[in-house]
């Protein structure tokens, strides 16, 4: 065949296209996400972490969001350039955490069984408050060993069957059961009821039922918050108790960062040190975080919330404060 | 229309054809990462 000058128009216009596709890509992978949860045949079949993993790099954002607009960052609409990274390794046994040694007679095995605030999202796995509780126990003079039974995003009947396969498996003692009650959809507190039954019914001890704190910048969590604990125990029974962190987190955030009042028909951020305004907005009557309070994070770095950094998960000062607190709650059971 | 206008119609309007896929494959490929739910947003 002759080449004419359209052959090379129509070369050149498929070679641009090719080598910017390659290059979205290839500047994509640098800040992709790997996977690092999937089904796990022995845990029923459901969600849970990878084992084996070594570094594996996850990229999220650094403040609080709407997550449409992590779907628009993936697919290269928008951009978030406050974001943090981190790397996530696990054991053979899907466990973000060193290898486990066989039990030694007399120490007591703990696991923390929660969703990505006990997995330690955001945080490396020595900043995690299942690590810095581990410690603490030790230099309060216990013998205990506490894993890291934390999974990103595990529904509760990925907890519970946690509990089921592994806990027998692992010669499990205690049993903290530590996650917020998922809305309705999603099992509500009848699901963490019958979970933290499935655990009870595997461990000698009762399980701890522990709510981790609620982010200033939550807004589903302040409102069902205060509900959560109160509609899990009604199930369970009278003599079961809730622990909700969220007041005491509070009270160590102190009147320090920013904080979200919610009042008047409007959602204002609040500087707590200096009081004063950064906007105010018309308040939704529900669902995610306004677009102009996550482009007021996005713009001014400063802008942040005390110890939680993306509206849901402590960072490494938080975790100290999760770790004390609930070591404080573990400490008269052992 | 001759018939090399027309030939170079359809190699060219064909480039731009898969210069378009190759677009909408950037905008919907995404990186795959649905196992999480939507509240712990991962880039």
């Amino acid at each position: 065949m002759k080449l004419r000058w359209y052959h090379a128009v129509a070369g050149g216009i498929t070679l641009l296209a090719a080598a910017t596709a390659a290059g979205v890509q290839w500047s994509r992978s640098r800040e992709r996400s790997d996977i690092v949860i999937g089904p796990w045949a022995e845990m029923e079949n459901r969600s849970w972490n990878l084992a084996d993993l070594n570094d594996a790099r996850v990229v999220v954002p650094d403040r609080p969001h709407d997550p449409a607009e992590a779907d628009a960052h993936r697919r290269g609409s928008a951009r978030m350039e406050r974001v943090r990274r981190f790397t996530v390794s696990t054991n053979a046994d899907h466990l973000r955490m060193g290898p486990l040694a066989a039990k030694p007679a007399g120490r007591i095995r703990i696991a923390a069984v929660g969703d990505s605030v006990t997995f330690g999202w955001g945080v490396r796995p020595e900043e995690s408050w299942v690590t810095l509780l581990d410690a603490e126990l030790r230099r309060r003079g216990h013998d205990v060993e506490v894993l890291n039974a934390g999974s990103p995003g595990a529904p509760t009947a990925s907890m519970a069957a946690w509990c089921r396969t592994q806990v027998p498996r692992l010669q499990v003692d205690r049993v903290l059961w530590i996650r917020r009650v998922p809305p309705p959809h999603m099992g509500g507190a009848r699901s963490v009821a019958d979970g933290i039954r499935a655990c009870a019914a595997v461990v000698q001890a009762r399980p701890l039922f522990i709510l981790p704190p609620v982010s200033r910048f939550d807004l589903h969590g302040r409102e069902a918050g205060p509900r959560e604990g109160g509609d899990v125990t009604a199930l369970l029974g009278a003599d079961w108790a809730s622990h909700d962190l969220t007041e005491p987190f509070r009270a160590a955030q102190g009147e320090r960062g920013e904080d979200l009042v919610i009042g008047a028909g409007k959602l204002s951020v609040l500087d707590l040190e200096s009081k004063a305004t950064w906007l105010s907005v018309a308040a939704p009557a529900q669902g995610p975080l306004p677009t102009a309070i996550s482009e007021l994070f996005e713009r001014e770095p400063e802008v942040a919330e005390v110890l939680m950094y993306d509206g849901g998960h402590p960072d490494a000062a938080g975790s100290v404060v999760m770790a004390a607190l609930i070591a404080d709650l573990v400490e008269p059971t052992l | 229309m001759s018939g090399e206008r027309r030939e170079a119609l359809w190699w060219i309007g064909g480039a731009c054809i898969a210069a378009l896929l190759l677009g909408g494959w950037l905008l919907f490929t995404a990186p795959a990462f649905d196992e999480l739910a939507t509240r712990y947003s991962v880039l």
